[in-house]
């Protein structure tokens, strides 16, 4: 069966709207292959908690990565984790975000799976074996549409294009643990400052007024 | 240190782009190209580390056909010591396909650091550099806006939406630069002659069958021009009901 994978993107122990739009997004291409979606949620204790609301937004199962060493974002434990359940799982596609994390991660598990990806992504269909995205080139003033054929199919959803939809699932959770240990990575994300200068969180605003 | 940083030829953002005869590229006709910007602060942060450490040197890399020659040259203008075209007939869209080519190369090079720009407008994708890095098998912090290198190992800040990621990391590593790192140095005049005569090596590579295809581009439809509800302290109340009633954001 062409089982769909997401990731659900959190920061502080919580989900990120990008992480709910990945598993609609998902969703979408399991109700026309037919199949089930499967998010994996990656963070520290607590994070299980959030599992009902995921399979809420269409998750058939929700896979919960706790670790006490996952409070910040580490993206070789993250890398491993999703690229070792995506190959295990024998997933049609699998679904990111492109979010400041999302372009971190998304790239090195494709390479990992020796698998294309699709960052920005605006839309999807299915056509025959295809994937078929499309994508903003050259700052937004080209839209370029591109078929996938590749399996798995990574893509990489641009945030705000598809809004978070609730359709109810069982949501079976299942629990596992990081493929690598958390504490033996070579980088290591050792503060996150939130609301500290950086620039304004625009992925998960509904409105943006600009003048 | 031996420090490599892989650079793209990409267009002037600030036109009109037209579509190609076949659907599938943009028309270059008027078109000018330049070095990425993010991959100019890539090159910066090579210089500027190698200035610090003597012994080092710094190489540019730029996958294409013959016209990246010009980008290279641009590179060792602004103080890089040797060049590398790797030879295709065009760049493809394929990020992995990219990643593959340029990887084969690096790894023959043992560099200390290797760094890209966090991403190029025109592809607008971002995923050679991490992708590089897990070809390599090597450490890698993306979109980088500061640096700090000492005693094999380097600190990074990196800019979330609404937060920022302080990340510590080992040598050898990939390093993908965002705007903030600092800013590019301009070539002097003789930096422009000393290039000339800086070794420009080129190798031909095959490229891997692509798993992505591009159908078509198109141009965005066009934005409807915006509706003025009126002016001054009376027009609010209209402007509030149509933002309730019709944009539905409020």
């Amino acid at each position: 069966m062409a089982n769909v994978f997401a990731f659900v993107e959190t920061r502080g122990g919580d989900v990120r709207k990008v992480g709910l739009e990945a598993v609609t997004a998902a969703r979408q291409l399991a109700d026309k292959f037919g199949s089930e979606v499967h998010a994996l949620v990656f963070g520290p204790p607590g994070i299980g908690a959030k599992a009902a609301q995921i399979g809420k937004y269409g998750a058939d199962v929700v896979i919960i990565v706790e670790n006490a060493s996952l409070a910040n974002y580490n993206p070789e434990a993250a890398t491993a984790t999703a690229a070792d359940r995506i190959k295990s799982g024998r997933y049609r596609a699998a679904v990111f975000s492109t979010s400041a994390q999302g372009r971190d991660l998304a790239p090195r598990v494709a390479a990992r799976l020796g698998a294309s990806i699709v960052t920005d992504v605006l839309s999807l269909e299915v056509e025959g074996n295809a994937i078929v995205v499309r994508h903003p080139m050259n700052i937004g003033k080209v839209i370029a549409t591109i078929a996938i054929t590749g399996t798995p199919a990574i893509l990489a959803m641009r945030p705000n294009v598809i809004a978070p939809a609730q359709n109810l699932k069982a949501g079976r959770v299942e629990n596992s643990q990081p493929a690598i240990d958390p504490n033996s990575t070579r980088v290591r994300v050792i503060e996150t400052k939130q609301g500290s200068g950086g620039k304004l969180d625009l992925a998960e605003a509904p409105v943006v007024v600009a003048g | 240190m031996k420090i490599a940083v892989c650079v793209k030829r990409v267009p002037d953002m600030d036109v009109r782009f037209r579509i190609g005869a076949d659907n599938v590229s943009v028309d270059e006709t008027g078109l000018k190209f330049d070095i990425n910007d993010f991959d100019a602060w890539a090159v910066e942060a090579a210089l500027q580390l190698r200035d610090k450490n003597a012994g080092s040197e710094v190489t540019v890399i730029s996958l294409g056909p013959d016209v990246v020659q010009e980008t290279i040259r641009k590179a060792l203008s602004m103080g890089v010591d040797r060049g590398i075209q790797l030879k295709a007939d065009k760049v493809p869209f394929d990020g992995l396909a990219i990643a593959k080519a340029l990887a084969e190369e690096l790894k023959a090079g043992s560099y200390d650091l290797i760094f890209f720009g966090k991403m190029s407008p025109d592809s607008s994708s971002g995923v050679v550099g991490p992708m590089v890095s897990e070809l390599l098998g090597m450490p890698c912090v993306t979109a980088i806006s500061s640096l700090e290198i000492a005693d094999g190992k380097g600190k990074a800040k990196r800019e979330l939406e609404g937060a920022q990621e302080i990340v510590e990391f080992p040598l050898p590593a990939v390093l993908t630069v965002d705007e903030g790192l600092n800013t590019a140095r301009l070539p002097s005049l003789k930096g422009i002659m000393a290039a000339k005569k800086k070794p420009l090596e080129v190798k031909p590579v095959q490229l891997p069958q692509p798993q992505i295809t591009l159908r078509k581009l198109e141009l965005p439809a066009e934005r409807k021009a915006g509706r003025v509800v009126g002016e001054g302290a009376s027009a609010v109340p209209e402007l509030v009901k149509l933002l309730q009633t019709e944009a539905k954001v409020l």
